[in-house]
């Protein structure tokens, strides 16, 4: 089974998000699934336009054909529509997985039961610790790419060329911003970055390792997982032990410096 | 970019300059006299008033006497206007046309109305780009111009062409505002590239285009359109304003027409207006509904019937 | 005579900071540059709780984009601000003049400060990128024209306060173009906050900022630095 070895920058990126991860009981896996089951409501009946409509059987045909022009022209096909039709997705496979990424962040705020049309939330999530909310958050995601995990690793490969890295970086940021914001966080300095870089490494590396996982229900993905954001803790301290180590370090040599003088 | 040029070059190079040559003048006839009417539609609606006004570049003109001041232009620059394309653009508009037909990627059996299609610039690389991508030759296009003029140097242009052997190339002399023989739900395709311009009324035409298009056929327009980009934006107003007409001076030796090119560029909606008229006419547009070309010079609009 | 001042001023910047100045490095990373805690500042600057919830959803791209930015900005203008008169503070701190004065403007840029660091946690506004480089620039300019002297640190908070006194002015009219309650709380606090600059500037000219050395170069050199900075904050 594929371990990935998390690097050291992914490490200390991480670290910044260690005071929101402080996890306050055992996690109770039963409780979160629970949560998540009991929020999941069915897609309301909202007409979707055409072109929402286009796109979503494109995404349903991904698994047959993977994150090709060809997914869309069959999704064209299948909805009755003349084939010049799959130009909606203008730039084929990037804009396909443009939109399915984006769906499924909203379809994931859906299942946390909040609002993406409210922008600024009152009372995110419930009354979870901010590490669980981060795990659930993550769980429900992950889920969604579940139905086109076999192919998720091409996506990836189209994500990491570099005409797509604005694509990539867009996503990974609104991801990464949704899930802390709803988590709770608040920060307006340096952590606001440094928890959001850490996360977007915790998060993509399990889906990575979702991608290799062959375990029922991704079981091993999910205890990846919680291994990734039980290790910012250890991470954490260790590094603040450093930090208070140089400071004292830094103090001494300034107060000799100066004695010096 | 370059691979695909070479492979559309089929034909023979100098029978392809020399078509090129002439779409590019007929697109300029068409370009120069709908972009004053544009532009006094959209951003002077209150000269609805009896003696109707309309723009001429930056003048005020009569609605009958700009249609002849613009008939004018085209007579004046006509035998120059593909030489001057080149000169003016340095060869960018083709890269354009071709972005256009690649953004369009017709998959076989397209059904084609090219309006404002001049001597079939756009024409030929919908159709080149149909056989060399899928070796497809039931694809058709239907050449709508208003000038005959236009519409027979593109009949020449196809004369004897393979694609006037398999007849897929219709050549008809039309309004843009009143396409009364084409019949409704009748094209996959809808094109018009530099010629919106030209018509009186651009809500019309695109109105039009929507009565003509199947449910999920695709309008698509190139037109000139607006550079916001701070940086670029004063050096592409020095350009217009003083190298143009300059150069149309030099080469075509017509200043006068080539100054009221750039004038009415300038009058022609606004990227974000136009996305606006096509939505208005009930078209989907996906995401801002165009993409800019070389900093906004150019603009790709794009709509769906559905 | 200079190396003496030199000496001294590490001296007793190096005796001021001994707790703290250690936590310089940590200290980017908090909030605020206080030591009291959240709920005790929360419930002191009560009064400046305020919020976009309403208006935002309503905003075009462009204004969200306008606003996100002058928060940001503001945001990194009060970072800076905080950490001069830290560095200033560090040097006058034993002044029995000076130190009290210096320590009044503090406080109300430390109050600043974290009415727009709470601000933009609670409205969604994307923080200041380069905090670190505002504190360090900050700290620096701050003990720098105070080791020169006090004539100089007072040309620059003239300089500073000068620079932000007019940005929040462009602030406020631009402000005026939305119409909406939320607004015009931001509006009245940002008012505030100028009054209060605005007041800073006037307190280092009343101490002789114009007899700094080479007044009119220092101060030139600042301001035009402050307005360099702005441009950044506003982007990044």
């Amino acid at each position: 089974m594929l371990r990935p070895m998390p690097s050291l920058c992914v490490q200390t990126l991480r670290n910044g998000l260690y005071p929101c991860l402080r996890r306050s009981t055992p996690l109770n896996t039963a409780r979160l699934q629970r949560h998540l089951a009991s929020t999941a409501k069915p897609t309301e009946s909202a007409p979707l336009s055409p072109v929402d409509r286009i796109m979503q059987t494109a995404l349903t045909l991904v698994p047959e054909y993977g994150w090709t022009r060809q997914a869309v022209e069959e999704a064209v096909k299948r909805l009755g529509y003349p084939p010049i039709t799959h130009g909606v997705c203008t730039n084929g496979p990037v804009d396909l997985i443009d939109y399915f990424l984006t769906q499924s962040r909203l379809r994931m705020l859906q299942l946390l039961n909040v609002d993406p049309s409210q922008a600024i939330a009152e009372k995110p999530l419930q009354s979870l610790s901010t590490r669980d909310k981060i795990y659930l958050a993550c769980k429900a995601r992950l889920q969604l790419t579940m139905p086109v995990v076999d192919r998720w690793q091409e996506a990836a490969a189209i994500l990491a060329q570099p005409s797509n890295l604005p694509v990539a970086t867009k996503q990974l940021y609104a991801l990464t911003d949704d899930i802390m914001y709803y988590a709770g966080d608040r920060s307006a300095d340096m952590q606001w970055y440094s928890k959001r870089a850490g996360l977007a490494g915790i998060y993509t590396t399990t889906e990575v390792y979702m991608t290799e996982d062959r375990t029922p229900q991704h079981e091993a993905t999910f205890e990846f997982l919680n291994r990734q954001l039980d290790d910012v803790e250890s991470v954490q301290s260790m590094l603040s032990s450093v930090k208070l180590m140089s400071s004292f370090a830094a103090r001494s040599a300034f107060n000799v410096l100066v004695s010096t003088i | 970019m370059i691979t695909w040029i070479n492979a559309t070059t089929h034909p023979p190079l100098g029978q392809l300059m020399c078509a090129s040559l002439a779409a590019l003048e007929a697109g300029k006839h068409f370009l120069l006299p709908m972009r004053g009417q544009a532009m006094r539609q959209y951003t002077m609606p209150s000269d609805q008033d009896p003696p109707k006004t309309t723009h001429f570049g930056f003048r005020e003109v009569a609605e009958t006497e700009k249609e002849r001041l613009v008939g004018q232009v085209f007579s004046n620059v006509a035998s120059k206007y593909d030489i001057m394309n080149d000169a003016m653009s340095a060869g960018v508009h083709r890269l354009w046309k071709d972005r256009f037909i690649r953004q369009l990627a017709p998959p076989p059996g397209t059904k084609l109305l090219d309006v404002a299609g001049g001597t079939g610039d756009i024409a030929m690389r919908f159709l080149n780009y149909c056989r060399n991508a899928h070796h497809d030759h039931t694809a058709h296009v239907h050449l709508v111009d208003i000038n005959p003029e236009m519409v027979n140097v593109g009949r020449q242009r196809f004369h004897n062409t393979v694609y006037d052997l398999k007849s897929q190339v219709d050549l008809s002399v039309g309004n843009a505002e009143d396409l009364a023989d084409i019949p409704s739900d009748s094209k996959d395709a809808y094109t018009i590239a530099f010629g919106i311009r030209n018509c009186t009324h651009v809500d019309r035409v695109v109105r039009e285009a929507y009565r003509v298009l199947k449910p999920g056929g695709r309008f698509m327009c190139l037109e000139f359109s607006r550079v916001e980009n701070p940086l670029i934006a004063p050096l592409y107003d020095l350009y217009s304003f003083e190298v143009i007409p300059a150069i149309g001076q030099v080469i075509a030796s017509d200043r006068e027409s080539y100054q009221y090119l750039v004038e009415s560029i300038r009058r022609f909606p606004s990227q974000d207006q136009f996305a606006d008229i096509i939505r208005g006419a009930g078209f989907s547009v996906v995401g801002k509904g165009y993409e800019n070309l070389t900093f906004g010079i150019a603009a790709i609009h794009s709509g769906f019937k559905l | 005579m200079l190396r003496q001042r030199l000496v001294r001023g590490l001296w007793s910047c190096s005796r001021v900071q001994a707790p703290t100045l250690p936590g310089l490095s940590a200290r980017w990373q908090s909030t605020s540059t206080t030591t009291e805690s959240a709920d005790s500042l929360a419930a002191k600057y009560s009064k400046y709780q305020t919020s976009l919830r309403e208006i935002w959803p309503r905003l075009n791209d462009r204004q969200k984009e306008l606003l996100s930015s002058m928060l940001r900005v503001n945001q990194a203008g009060e970072i800076g601000a905080n950490y001069i008169y830290m560095g200033q503070h560090a040097v006058f701190r034993s002044n029995p003049k000076l130190g009290p004065l210096i320590e009044h403007m503090w406080e109300q840029e430390k109050k600043h400060l974290y009415v727009f660091d709470n601000f933009i946690g609670n409205n969604r506004v994307r923080p200041t990128m380069l905090r670190p480089m505002w504190v360090t620039a900050g700290y620096m300019l701050g003990l720098g024209t105070a080791l020169v002297g006090k004539e100089a640190a007072m040309a620059c908070t003239e300089a500073v306060e000068t620079v932000i006194g007019n940005h929040y002015d462009d602030q406020l009219r631009e402000l005026l173009k939305i119409d909406h309650p939320e607004v015009e709380n931001l509006r009245q606090i940002i008012k505030e906050f100028r009054d209060d600059e605005l007041e800073h500037l006037d307190t280092a000219v009343e101490h002789d900022a114009h007899q700094a050395p080479v007044y009119r170069g220092l101060s030139e050199v600042i301001k035009q630095g402050c307005k360099v900075c702005i441009e950044i904050a506003k982007r990044v």
